[in-house]
């Protein structure tokens, strides 16, 4: 009997691992950005981003409801990104109604690497697809490799000069030392480029994460939009939670509200994300972290048939140096290349002070 | 002859010495030059080099 029963149940047991979970739709979610991939640089381009909502047919799907989670790249052993903060972070999250079926947003991608986004969708909460991971992977933008291929090559010039200088002897190298002391700091005086000169960037000393939310509201043609942030200032590397509604003015939510919500980064001048989220219950939450150390402001428009609302609030973002660590390897691979260079050096001159020692 | 090897000996070791100190003088200046270019916290000096870090590839700003 009780083999029976054990039969019984190795038998059922694929039909767990083969069914989907009970309730769970068929839908799939495409994501495409514009441009492709590979002709986005990072920190550099705006990009717009697609997700569609699809039956299992491949239709469009009107009214869908989307969960999606954007994660940023991992971190590589060996060599830095400008935001080693950023890194193997959560960048946004977003769940809701897409009366079109289909969600866009325009966002700068702040690091190369691969990107994860896990998407999920469903005729509601309830019912979301099995969780998928999509992937957009973004190279360097050429510029910068270029950059760095001469800034290493310099470095392992000075090595070998200073290296032919020493090997030469003590007479007379320290005045020949100095001036490729100079020649060095010079050369990396005209790598810096003028136009970049006034590149303003200030860190505040604060502490983000233990900022008390807030709330702004703005009221206009009977209704009141609140824009809500937890905590109440960003950080790079930590993700805050932004809730936009709208009330009537008895205090109720006003449904089928659109949402135009645009972070504005101030000190470049340009916005880094932009979206329009709905809100089919008058409210919309959207986790999103701000990955650069700046001020920013959120614009947000509400419109729906009622009218239109807006309000517009400045938030702080906190700006964290860089990983000591990160920062000492770094240093190291350069004076690692400079001390390269004056073994060349020693090497061709075949350096008979070197052999004696 | 025996203080003509003393004296032989004792220029190899100066000179050699010299070049280690000399090759080390290098790397320091060099690893203080970039350290303050590319990764000094001070503020002016970060700051009016942050677009150079930010098209440098590796140097990691935030």
């Amino acid at each position: 009997m009780k083999n029976s029963k054990l039969f019984y149940f190795v038998l059922i047991l694929p039909l767990f691992f083969s069914v989907p979970a009970f309730g769970a739709s068929n839908y799939t979610v495409d994501l495409t950005t514009d441009p492709v991939a590979s002709h986005i640089g990072p920190d550099k381009d705006t990009v717009h981003v697609t997700l569609t909502a699809k039956d299992g047919q491949g239709n469009i799907v009107p009214d869908a409801y989307i969960k999606i989670h954007m994660h940023a790249p991992l971190r590589n052993a060996f060599i830095s990104t400008d935001f080693p903060w950023v890194e193997n972070t959560h960048l946004m999250e977003y769940e809701g109604y897409l009366p079109n079926g289909v969600l866009t947003f325009d966002y700068i991608f702040p690091i190369r690497g691969q990107y994860r986004m896990d998407v999920q969708a469903g005729a509601d909460a309830a019912s979301l697809s099995e969780k998928k991971s999509l992937h957009i992977s973004l190279n360097e933008n050429k510029v910068e490799v270029r950059n760095i291929w001469i800034f290493m090559t310099l470095l392992l010039g000075f090595g070998t000069l200073a290296g032919f200088i020493i090997s030469r002897g003590a007479k007379g190298s320290a005045r020949q030392a100095a001036i490729a002391s100079l020649a060095m700091f010079l050369t990396l005086g005209l790598m810096y480029s003028p136009t970049n000169a006034y590149a303003q960037h200030e860190h505040h000393e604060m502490n983000a994460s233990n900022v008390p939310s807030f709330e702004e509201q703005a009221s206009a043609n009977g209704m009141t939009l609140s824009f809500a942030m937890n905590p109440g200032a960003g950080k790079v590397g930590m993700i805050n939670d932004l809730t936009f509604s709208v009330k009537d003015a008895a205090g109720r939510p006003v449904p089928n509200t659109v949402f135009e919500v645009k972070f504005w980064h101030i000190e470049d001048d340009k916005p880094i994300f932009s979206t329009q989220l709905f809100g089919k219950q008058g409210s919309a939450n959207l986790d999103f972290q701000f990955f650069d150390g700046a001020e920013h402001e959120v614009r947000v428009t509400a419109s729906n048939a009622a009218g239109k609302v807006q309000l517009t609030r400045t938030v702080e973002v906190e700006a964290i140096h860089p990983p000591m660590p990160v920062k000492i390897k770094t240093l190291f691979y350069f004076v690692l290349i400079a001390f390269i260079g004056i073994l060349i050096s020693f090497r061709l001159q075949d350096a008979p002070q070197l052999k004696m020692s | 002859m025996f203080e003509v090897l003393n004296e032989f000996s004792h220029r190899t070791i100066g000179v050699s010495l010299n070049a280690v100190v000399q090759v080390a003088i290098v790397l320091f200046v060099v690893g203080a030059a970039v350290w303050t270019v590319l990764f000094t916290n001070y503020a002016p000096v970060h700051d009016f080099f942050h677009e150079l870090r930010h098209s440098l590839y590796v140097i990691p700003c935030h």
